[in-house]
């Protein structure tokens, strides 16, 4: 006759598998539904409560910087020409002529 | 009103409709993520945030699928995220421990969620089974979680997840096969069995 294992209770299991049949499904703070309201409201509102002349001044600073920028670049920013190496690959050809 | 007027209310911003989406929802998300994240805290803040993203982005829901479906969906999408974040920290306070810092971290090999759903003569039982439960890996936890917890058929749970029936009931199998072997695991270790006699009154 084969002894019983303590170590393995297939029926403890089982029986712990099943604790989760016919539980019922767990409320939610009433409160919670007020937190979610206030906290769009208060999201919308700060939307709301720029005023137009505000949000068009940002606009327009915006658009101003990148013009400032933009003009910049084409004043200021030419394109390297030649080999930012020359100068020391001159020196370096130069000191090879000397040893060679 | 059926479903199709009832979303073109909430697209239309209209308070009573996102009322009614709150009476019709509100407990079933609570209790999915209250499920996922097993904290009560941490689900209601979930809550929160799937709530506030479906009254921004209503809009753009194009129908294809259920309302309900679609906020299952982001109310799972919202708690596997907090739970990556999670466990990226607790990584790092390992990390952080091998380099001698200390961690207030609880180590979770005792039960320590208590579903207020469970039925009373279940409660330790089910403790013990959360705790197996969150060793799963995510996707057998979110379908198990869907159809024990949120009773939902397996074609639902394939809309949610977004995967076909065959995937669901092959999740489900394997869910059960490791709980199983969690369960056992959990049993053999004396220091757990003494607990777990303690707590049942055996």
């Amino acid at each position: 006759m084969e002894a019983k294992n303590p170590d393995h209770d297939s029926s403890r299991e089982e029986k712990t598998l099943k604790s989760l049949d016919n539980m019922q499904r767990a409320h939610a703070n009433p409160l919670l539904y007020d937190r979610i309201m206030k906290s769009i409201e208060s999201a919308e509102a700060k939307i709301v409560s720029m005023p137009p002349f505000q949000r068009w001044s940002i606009a327009a600073g915006l658009a101003l910087l990148i013009l400032l920028n933009a003009y910049s670049l084409r004043q200021h920013g030419h394109p390297h020409k030649g080999n930012a190496y020359d100068p020391f690959a001159k020196e370096y050809f130069s000191y090879l002529e000397n040893q060679f | 009103m059926n479903e199709n007027e009832f979303i073109r209310s909430l697209k239309e911003g209209r308070r009573e409709a996102f009322n009614q989406l709150w009476a019709d929802l509100g407990n079933k998300v609570f209790n999915t993520a209250l499920s996922m994240l097993q904290h009560t805290e941490d689900a209601e803040d979930i809550t929160q945030e799937v709530f506030t993203e479906v009254f921004h982005s209503v809009k753009n829901f194009k129908g294809e699928s259920k309302l309900s479906t679609w906020v299952y969906r982001i109310t799972i999408t919202k708690c596997l995220d907090f739970q990556r974040k999670k466990n990226r920290k607790k990584r790092f306070g390992f990390m952080q421990n091998l380099f001698g810092e200390e961690s207030n971290e609880p180590l979770r090999d005792i039960p320590h969620f208590y579903h207020p759903g469970v039925q009373l003569e279940n409660k330790e039982r089910a403790a013990i089974l959360w705790l197996a439960i969150d060793r799963l890996p995510e996707r057998q936890r979110t379908a198990f979680i869907l159809s024990k917890t949120e009773d939902l058929s397996y074609t639902e749970i394939a809309g949610v997840m977004d995967i076909s029936l065959a995937s669901v009931e092959s999740l489900l199998v394997r869910a059960k096969q490791n709980l199983q072997g969690h369960l056992r695991e959990y049993y053999k270790k004396p220091k757990n069995q003494a607990q777990v006699l303690k707590q049942i009154n055996i």
